[in-house]
């Protein structure tokens, strides 16, 4: 018996109300969790919120509430979206858990221990909304894309982590799995990343006190990425790591193709299978953001129907592609492939079976033969193919009946129904 | 899509979960399934327009950042004189939130206790939109105190809050300072 399919997606930050894109990514993991257990596999699927940092401790001071208060109030919006949209995750893992703070306390240690962590003097540009020290090439990038980053330069006494010291073993590892990260375009990226060299980095702050207290030395809590990473770690029940799948937005992808990576390298523990990275729903070219009012929320996607979300999402995103979201085209394409397509193919197949069949059926021979064992995807990431071919099956069925319905056919079973 | 697997999976005759089943439990050499059932509708054809239009009528305003520059204001004209005895019919008050609770199943109403210093009452506010429960109380209102009690999603709500707003904007609810009374009166 073969280890669990361990999926996850990314913990989703408490400093916002749900919105596409969380219900984007959620969608196409529980999509693919669904898939797997319907081929006979079990499945682990991992999903949650990330709850400390500097954003959530600023709105929480903002609103004169503790960060945990703050914590536990958006995270209600989360269990109830997730509940209504039916996903099938076996855990919703938050950082403020005591199993979490207990895994990144004696992971932090283990790597002090072994001299992956040390601690250093740190000085250098700082941004505010990504609560990550950036480099100078990263600054200018950040400031030609005219992206609203409040860079600060901060010095700070903190501890490091000997990053430097697996950049070539972390190119070692992309060059013996080359289905590491999916999209392809996106590896090349994170390549091309980890071979402009890799600096040691920060991974702890004593600028917030709203986190994961360093083992030994209160005044710094854990930097909020390797906290959030680990939750993975958290989350794995016994026998189910490493995980086969992490579905992340294209804007963690460092995150989780290098860091990541290298944090587990260091503790000694097997590498994720595949990181795919997922685009962006874009309203008017834009990434949908919360200072640009234009997002789209659960309630109005729900007007749809869990299925219309869900199909819509599967069938009109180019996995690790961008997409203008509208509500036309989603419109459109729920009317002419569900409505019209599938819903009149079901009530004419039905039809047929009371009218030839007395109402009994076969399943069809080649769907089932036709079936693979072990499905193409994700590693090569083609569910939107995989819409596209479900409905094609669908067209090919309707053709069937319509010549079908022309003659009387007789009450053979197997294969009888097969195109 | 759980919903419609589940509702076809039952049109064809199947009992159980759709999403408990896997393809592994189909053999097409076994005995005919069945009967079917007739059929129900998989998916409802939608309305373009009509989603659209209620979609726009349920979209909450956003209140984008500071960069946004004020949207024009949207009112209709001054309504036509009255005299002051008319005004003075209204019976204007200070309260003081003491209680707010959403109203189950409404997408607008919060429901209130509202102190006016010589009594408390219950009232409804349409405000849901605006307004977090949590961030009411305590706050200080000015309520039309003899406004006849009217009930709304089966609850008697006595008396009425004031808001500003145009016909764009959500509303604001009107404060007095935090030193006035519970029960001052408001002319």
């Amino acid at each position: 018996m073969s280890k669990p399919f361990y999926l996850t997606t990314p913990i989703y930050y408490v400093n916002d109300r749900p919105h596409i894109g969380h219900v984007y990514t959620t969608v196409l993991a529980d999509v693919i969790a669904r898939f797997r257990r319907m081929l006979g596999e079990e499945v682990f699927f991992l999903t949650g919120t990330d709850e400390h940092g500097q954003k959530v401790e600023k709105a929480a001071a903002a609103r004169g509430i503790t960060p945990k208060a703050l914590a536990d109030e958006v995270v209600t919006n989360y269990y109830d979206v997730f509940q209504r949209m039916g996903f099938t995750h076996d855990r919703f893992i938050r950082t403020t858990d005591a199993d979490h703070r207990e895994v990144v306390q004696a992971r932090f240690r283990q790597l002090l221990e072994s001299g992956d962590i040390y601690k250093a003097t740190y000085k250098g540009l700082y941004s505010v909304s990504d609560e990550a020290f950036v480099t100078e090439t990263q600054a200018k990038e950040l400031q030609a894309q005219g992206l609203a980053h409040q860079l600060v330069e901060l010095e700070e006494e903190t501890y490091n982590f000997r990053l430097s010291k697996y950049e070539k073993p972390l190119l070692d590892f992309f060059a013996a799995h080359p289905d590491f990260v999916q999209p392809e375009f996106r590896f090349n990226e994170v390549k091309r990343f980890v071979e402009g060299g890799l600096q040691d980095l920060s991974i702890s702050r004593t600028s917030i006190t709203w986190g994961i207290p360093v083992p030994g030395d209160d005044k710094h809590v854990v930097y909020v990425w390797f906290d959030a990473l680990l939750n993975y770690l958290t989350g794995a029940t016994e026998g189910v790591w490493p995980p086969d799948l992490q579905i992340v937005g294209k804007d963690i992808l460092r995150f989780h193709a290098v860091y990541w990576p290298a944090f587990l390298m260091a503790m000694g523990l097997e590498l994720p299978k595949t990181i795919l990275a997922h685009g962006w729903w874009l309203m008017g070219q834009d990434k949908m953001s919360k200072s640009k009012g234009n997002i789209v929320r659960p309630d109005t996607l729900l007007r749809f129907g869990n299925d219309g979300m869900r199909f819509f999402f599967m069938r009109d995103m180019q996995i690790g592609h961008d997409r203008e979201f509208s509500f036309e085209a989603l419109m459109d394409r729920l009317n002419a492939d569900l409505a019209n397509g599938l819903g009149n193919l079901a009530s004419r197949s039905i039809s047929m079976l009371q009218h030839y069949r007395n109402g009994t059926w076969c399943p069809p021979m080649d769907l089932i033969s036709g079936l693979p064992t072990r499905p193409p995807w994700p590693e090569k990431m083609l569910t939107r193919k995989v819409a596209q071919n479900g409905y094609l099956a669908a067209a090919r069925q309707h053709d069937f009946n319509e010549r079908r319905s022309r003659w009387n056919c007789g009450p053979i079973c197997a294969g009888s129904m097969a195109t | 899509m759980p919903e419609l697997a589940q509702n076809l999976w039952e049109s064809l005759g199947l009992e159980g979960q759709v999403a408990a089943r896997t393809f592994l439990d189909f053999n097409p050499f076994a005995p005919a399934l069945g009967p079917v059932r007739d059929p129900k509708p998989l998916f409802a054809r939608l309305d373009k327009d009509l989603e659209m239009k209620a979609m726009e009528e349920a979209a909450t305003p956003v209140t984008p950042a500071a960069e946004a520059a004020a949207p024009a204001l949207d009112v209709p004209p001054v309504k036509e004189n009255i005299d002051y005895d008319t005004f003075a019919k209204t019976d204007l008050r200070v309260g003081l939130i003491l209680e707010a609770e959403e109203v189950p199943k409404s997408k607008k109403l919060i429901k209130m206790k509202v102190d006016l210093g010589f009594e408390q009452r219950t009232i409804l506010g349409g405000i849901k939109e605006a307004y977090a429960p949590a961030d009411l109380v305590g706050k200080r209102v000015v309520v039309v105190a003899n406004l006849a009690p009217r009930a709304m999603m089966g609850i008697e709500s006595h008396g009425m809050l004031l808001a500003a707003s145009d016909n764009n904007s959500k509303p604001y609810l009107v404060a007095p300072p935090d030193d006035a009374l519970p029960g001052f009166i408001v002319k």
